[in-house]
C-alpha cells in the first residue's frame, strides 16, 4: 500500500516538475481523442440514421383496382409467406383517399367531392417490412409475381446507397483510430522519453543504491496513465459539451430530416472509450520510451 | 569477504583495465585502492558492485560468483553495499531526509523502520539538523555526509567509496575520512579508491596500489607514496 502511496506520490510530482513535458503530452491525446470522438460520433449517428431510413423503407404493393374484398385478405397470407416479409399491414384504398384528402386538399375538400367510397380511384395496398433490407429487389420480385398485384414501389437505391456509406464509415472510424493511437504513442513515448533522458542521472543513482528496474519504471507509467487519464476527461467534457451545444442548435433550428442519437448513449461511449485509450496510449507511451536508460 | 580470481577485464573499445587480478579482502576490513587515473582502480569498484562484468576470472562476494548475475539479480546485490562516489550523486529534488529514506524505501522498509533508522543515520554522520534542507543547499563535505547516510542506512556490511573525498577541501576531507573510520570501527568493510596522498598516509590502512590494470603492491599500514608516483 505505501509503495501505491510512493508510486502516486512520485508520479504527480514528475507531472508537475515536468509541466511543460505533461502539457504537450496532455495535448496531444486530447487531440487524437477530440478526433477520434467525431468520428465515433458520426459513425454511431449514421448507424441509428441508417436504421431508421430502413424502417422507413418499407415496400408498398399495390393491388388491381378490382380485386375483392377476400382476394385481398388471401394475399395478405401469400405475402406473409414470403421468407424476407416481417409484417405485411393492409392499407385500404378508403384509407388512401382520406390521407390524400387530408394531406392534399385540406381546406379545399370540394375538389374532390366528387370521389367518395364508391367511386374511388385508388386502388387497396399493403405496406411491407422486410427482416432484411439489402434482400429487398428479391423480395420485390416475388411481391410482383403474386396475382393481382399491380405494381410493386421500393425505395432500394435509396437503401443500398446508405447501408454503403454507413459500412464503409465504420471502416474508416476504425483506420482513423488505429492511425490516430500510433502517433499518440509515438508522441507521448517522445516526450517521455525526453523526461527520462532529463532525468537519467537520477535513474542512475537509484539503480546504484540497488533500485529494480520495476521501481524505477513504474513511477513513470503511473504518470503516463494519469496524464492519458487526464486527457480522456478533458476530450470527454469538450466533446460533449459541443455535441449538446450541436443537438441544442439543431432542435432550435428545426432540423427534421433525420434524428441524431441522444447525448447520453454517445457520452457513454466517448467516456468508456475515451478512458481505456487515453489510459493505454499514456502507459504504453511511458512502457517503450524507459528501456534504454534503465541499463547503468 | 570479497575475491578475486584471476579476473581480467577488457573494455569494448579494447582497452585493457584489469590484468589477471587476485586480491582477498576480509570482513571488516579498510582498503584503500591506490595508482594513477586510468590503472583500473575505479574499474575494480566497477566490478564489485557489477556496473561492469569481468570478461574473465571469478569475482567472489562471501563465496557466491557475482560475475554470473542477471540483470534482474543486481540490483540485489547493490543493497548489500553502499556506494559513495566523488559527485555525491545525490537527487537534487529531494530533501536531506528523502535522499536518505529512499534508501530504504527500494529495499521495501516499512515506513515505522524508515522513520527510526533514517534519523539515527543523519545522526551518525551529524546532519540531523540540516534533514529538510535540499542538497544544493548544502556545501561539499555536508553533500557528501548525505551520501554516506544514504549508503549507511540499510546497514550494508560492505561500503565502496569512489574518490569520496575528490571534491573537497583537506580538512573536509578529513572529517569524512573520520566517520568511514566510525563506520570501519562498527564492522563494515570498507574499499575505497582515492587519489589522496595525506588521507591514506595518515589512516595506516592497507593499500593496495594497482598500475596499468595490475596489482604492483598489497601491504597492510601501507603509504602512498611509496611505490606510486602521480
Amino acid at each position: 500500500m505505501s509503495r501505491i502511496k510512493y508510486f502516486l506520490g512520485q508520479a504527480k510530482k514528475n507531472i508537475i516538475r515536468n509541466g511543460l513535458m505533461s502539457v504537450a503530452s496532455l495535448v496531444t491525446i486530447v487531440s487524437c481523442l477530440v478526433i477520434l470522438g467525431l468520428f465515433m460520433i458520426i459513425s454511431l449517428n449514421v448507424e441509428v440514421v441508417t436504421e431508421q431510413i430502413k424502417d422507413q423503407c418499407e415496400i408498398q404493393i399495390f393491388l388491381d383496382m378490382d380485386t375483392s374484398e377476400e382476394r385481398v385478405e388471401a394475399i395478405r397470407s401469400e405475402i406473409t409467406a414470403i421468407g424476407n416479409v416481417k409484417s405485411a399491414e393492409l392499407y385500404t384504398k378508403e384509407q388512401m383517399l382520406e390521407e390524400v384528402k387530408v394531406t392534399m386538399f385540406e381546406g379545399r375538400e370540394e375538389l374532390i367531392e366528387s370521389f367518395n367510397d364508391e367511386d374511388n380511384p385508388f386502388s387497396d395496398s399493403y405496406k411491407i417490412v422486410l427482416n432484411d433490407i439489402s434482400l429487398a429487389s428479391q423480395t420485390a420480385s416475388e411481391l410482383e409475381a403474386i396475382e393481382n398485384v399491380e405494381s410493386v414501389t421500393n425505395k432500394q437505391d435509396v437503401v443500398n446507397m446508405v447501408l454503403t456509406i454507413s459500412k464503409n464509415l465504420r471502416w474508416v472510424t476504425i483506420v482513423i483510430m488505429l492511425l490516430l493511437l500510433l502517433v499518440a504513442i509515438v508522441i507521448i513515448s517522445n516526450t517521455v522519453r525526453l523526461t527520462v533522458f532529463n532525468r537519467r542521472k537520477e535513474i542512475g543513482i537509484m539503480k546504484y543504491i540497488g533500485a529494480t528496474d520495476r521501481f524505477i519504471r513504474v513511477p513513470f507509467i503511473f504518470e503516463g496513465v494519469i496524464v492519458g487519464f487526464s486527457g480522456a476527461v478533458l476530450s470527454f467534457v469538450i466533446m460533449c459539451a459541443s455535441y449538446s451545444l450541436l443537438l441544442k442548435y439543431l432542435e432550435n433550428s428545426g432540423f427534421e430530416l433525420f434524428t441524431l442519437v441522444d447525448l447520453a448513449p454517445v457520452a457513454i461511449w466517448l467516456g468508456v472509450i475515451f478512458v481505456l485509450v487515453g489510459s493505454f496510449i499514456g502507459m504504453l507511451g511511458s512502457m517503450v520510451s524507459m528501456k534504454k536508460y534503465l541499463k547503468v | 569477504m570479497i575475491e578475486f580470481i584471476n579476473v581480467s577485464k577488457e573494455y569494448e573499445n579494447g582497452v585493457e583495465a584489469l590484468h589477471n587480478v587476485n586480491l582477498k579482502i576480509e570482513n571488516g576490513e579498510f582498503v584503500f585502492l591506490i595508482g594513477s587515473s586510468g590503472a583500473g582502480k575505479t574499474t575494480i569498484t566497477k566490478i564489485i558492485m557489477r556496473e561492469e562484468n569481468a570478461t574473465e576470472g571469478q569475482v567472489l562476494l562471501d563465496g557466491k560468483d557475482i560475475t554470473v548475475l542477471t540483470d534482474k539479480e543486481i540490483p540485489y546485490l547493490r543493497r548489500k553495499m553502499g556506494v559513495v562516489f566523488q559527485d555525491f550523486r545525490l537527487l537534487e529534488d529531494r530533501t536531506v531526509y528523502e535522499n536518505v529514506e529512499f534508501a530504504m524505501q527500494i529495499v521495501g522498509a516499512s515506513r515505522r523502520e524508515i522513520r527510526r533508522r533514517v534519523p539515527t543515520v543523519l545522526n551518525m554522520v551529524g546532519l540531523n539538523y540540516k534533514a529538510k534542507m535540499f542538497p544544493r543547499q548544502l556545501s561539499g563535505g555536508e553533500q557528501q555526509r548525505v551520501a554516506l547516510a544514504r549508503a549507511l542506512v540499510n546497514n550494508p556490511s560492505l561500503l565502496i567509496a569512489d574518490e569520496p573525498t575528490g571534491n573537497l577541501n583537506p580538512e573536509t576531507a578529513m572529517e569524512i575520512m573520520e566517520i568511514f573510520e566510525s563506520i570501519n570501527a562498527m564492522g563494515t568493510t570498507i574499499i575505497m579508491a582515492t587519489h589522496a596522498h595525506d588521507i591514506v598516509d595518515a589512516m595506516h590502512k592497507r593499500v593496495i596500489a594497482v598500475e596499468d590494470g595490475r596489482i604492483v603492491r598489497d601491504e597492510v599500514g601501507g603509504e602512498y607514496r611509496e611505490y606510486v608516483t602521480d
